[in-house]
């Protein structure tokens, strides 16, 4: 099924996407250098998971203590990717992942964790959480869930200025979280060519009130919106299902793409261009990815130690559409 | 099933009078900041006025509602607002007259047309919010504010217009709406039951049209499957403002009640009092319903 939204979006981002950010690198950086310091390296886990039936919890657990993550006593807030429901697909961020990471969050000592986010698409969660199977995984290992478009807001200041918005309304439970984990799925994406860590963010603004699907973020520019909402919302862990992907014409339409692997980071422009090369795909030719590498984190490969698997083993090219066969590797 | 309607209805009123704030608002989860949409529903759903909400108070000099805690404008939920104020009256309230004379004036931006899309991106029905293009929903909403209640707003009849030719263009192939577009480069998309519930009530006074009839079968067909609180008791409202029986979804949406509405979003649960409020009366959805052979 395609997605009710797409060509709206499209046409937004095709309007946008690279206008902005070139005029941009025209003139003083829309941020403050010193508001974004970066640790020397950024690592990053990969893990191998062949399917489903894997022990998340405890893999999940491993590739923590391999980043040294401490989450002794944190609110943890965990956010999967739950967009829209079809049977067969494989849009959403699988639930054996999501309860997985909860678990393992909570082995590790923190002090809560809930599960949240704001369905760009679908705003009838019942429907949405009972039907991708979430629900009753959330029920199984008692853990809440927090309905991110209906939330409690707060005007926030954005840290970088790539869109003319200024400030956010961004739900508290989100502003309250000690440490916040995007966990996407592994995607491409027909307007900003990959969806991961960062363009999960997305689902944080609330559709309560910016309306469905958020309009006001493809009015600004899908690329400028990912960096102003990253560099704003600072998620501090990115957990990514790429058990299996979706190659072609995702988020919603494409197709199903076996990588077997989860990969883990703090940096997630480090996760979201290992992501990439996972695909096939060269992370600098991704408007919202290089002008990411130059503040929020490490895009450069030798920036980016890997731990766990080697990930050469994970490579896989996924298909893309015409449009962005350029960011072929 | 009446006594059964009668039961959940009681039960689902009492949750929305425990999950009420004390500055007389609702939020969409119970201990959290008064919003717009949940004590719209909520005040269908009572039948309480206005004055005992914050909602007056929230009024900005232009007439449409701000929430304070968000400081954003919504059109859908304005126009929700501006139905839920009169609900109980023969006459517009000064509330709903304010909103909607707002109303007749918002629209959604014009954005240029692309040769692989089939929608018409030139026509302005509402956007959720100001500077936004237009879509389904809030469109359907305003559509029922102003057929309503701008009967004699200048304006009001070409906004109509417009606006109907904006449910036509977005209309899935197989009936109803979904949130966005009915066709992408070509592939036709599914509807969902929640927009095109709402949908059917923009539409309730064309009950015969070709569109309304193809989006009412898709009710028919698909609320249940969908099974949410959301989907069924938009789907009574809808089904009962055209004057057709509901008897199909009513267990389904009293099975829902009884199991979730503790913990249920609170605007959802005013969507369920209100339909199970008709329900029981055995009539059509106090303030959303047009009189019988309205036109505006």
């Amino acid at each position: 099924m395609r997605s009710p939204g797409t060509v709206t979006r499209r046409e937004f981002a095709a309007l946008s996407a690279g206008a902005v950010l070139a005029a941009a690198g025209c003139r003083a950086a829309p941020y403050r250098r010193g508001d974004f310091a970066r640790a020397d390296e950024s690592p990053v886990v990969a893990l191998a998971a062949a399917d489903y039936g894997v022990d998340f919890a405890d893999l999940i657990t491993r590739g923590l203590r391999e980043l040294r993550v401490d989450l002794l006593g944190r609110r943890v807030l965990l956010k999967p990717n739950l967009v829209e429901y079809e049977p067969g697909t494989v849009i959403n961020t699988h639930p054996s992942v999501v309860i997985g990471a909860a678990v393992a969050c909570r082995r590790l000592g923190a002090r809560e964790v809930m599960v949240a986010e704001g369905p760009g698409h679908r705003r009838d969660l019942e429907y949405l959480l009972g039907s991708t199977g979430l629900l009753e995984e959330l029920e199984s290992e008692r853990v809440p869930f927090v309905d991110l478009n209906h939330d409690d807001v707060e005007a926030v200041p954005l840290r970088s200025w790539f869109t003319t918005l200024g400030e956010l309304a961004l739900p508290q439970s989100l502003l309250r979280a000690d440490i916040i984990v995007s966990m996407p799925k592994l995607k491409t994406h027909h307007w900003a060519g990959v969806t991961c860590s960062m363009k999960n963010l997305f689902g944080v603004v609330p559709g309560a009130v910016y309306g469905w699907p958020k309009n006001v973020l493809h009015f600004q520019g899908i690329h400028e919106s990912i960096l102003d909402i990253v560099a704003t919302v600072r998620p501090q862990l990115a957990i990514v299902d790429g058990v299996v992907g979706m190659e072609g014409d995702g988020p919603i339409l494409g197709t199903p793409k076996h990588a077997g692997v989860l990969l883990l980071g703090r940096d997630p422009v480090a996760v979201d261009a290992t992501a990439a090369r996972v695909m096939g795909l060269r992370p600098e030719r991704i408007h919202y990815l290089a002008e990411a590498g130059h503040f929020l984190g490490h895009l450069d490969a030798g920036k980016i130690p890997m731990r766990g698997e080697r990930i050469e083993r994970f490579v896989t090219p996924f298909a893309v559409l015409p449009a962005f066969a350029a960011l072929r590797a | 099933m009446t006594s059964r309607a009668r039961d959940a209805h009681t039960r689902v009123v009492a949750a929305l009078h425990q999950s009420r704030n004390g500055d007389g608002g609702w939020p969409y989860y119970r201990g959290k900041q008064s919003r717009l949409e949940p004590t719209a529903w909520a005040l269908l759903g009572t039948t309480l006025p206005v004055e005992a909400t914050p909602l007056p108070a929230w009024a900005a000099p232009g007439g449409l509602l701000v929430e304070p805690s968000t400081r954003q404008v919504n059109y859908a939920f304005n126009a929700l607002a501006a139905l839920s104020a009169s609900a109980e009256r023969e006459r517009a309230h000064e509330l709903t007259r304010r909103i909607v004379r707002a109303l007749v004036d918002a629209r959604g931006v014009v954005i240029d047309s692309s040769p692989v899309i089939r929608q018409d991106t030139t026509l302005q029905g509402w956007s959720w919010t100001a500077g936004t293009f237009t879509w389904v929903e809030p469109t359907a909403w305003c559509m029922i504010a102003l057929k309503q209640w701008a009967a004699d707003f200048g304006g009001a009849r070409l906004r109509l217009d417009v606006a109907e030719r904006v449910m036509r263009d977005r209309a899935c192939a197989g009936g109803g709406w979904n949130f966005g577009n009915g066709t992408v480069y070509g592939q036709a998309l599914p509807a969902h039951v929640p927009p095109t519930a709402v949908g059917v009530l923009a539409l309730q006074d064309q009950a015969n049209d070709p569109l309304v009839t193809a989006a009412l079968a898709h009710l028919e067909q698909h609320a249940l499957l969908e099974g949410s609180t959301m989907a069924l008791a938009l789907s009574v409202i809808a089904v009962l403002a055209v004057g057709r029986s509901v008897d199909a979804l009513v267990p389904a949406l009293i099975e829902r009640c009884v199991s979730a509405q503790l913990t249920s979003n609170i605007a959802t649960l005013g969507m369920a009092a209100c339909a199970l409020d008709a329900v029981v009366r055995g009539g059509r959805p106090r303030g959303l319903a047009l009189p019988r052979g309205a036109s505006a």
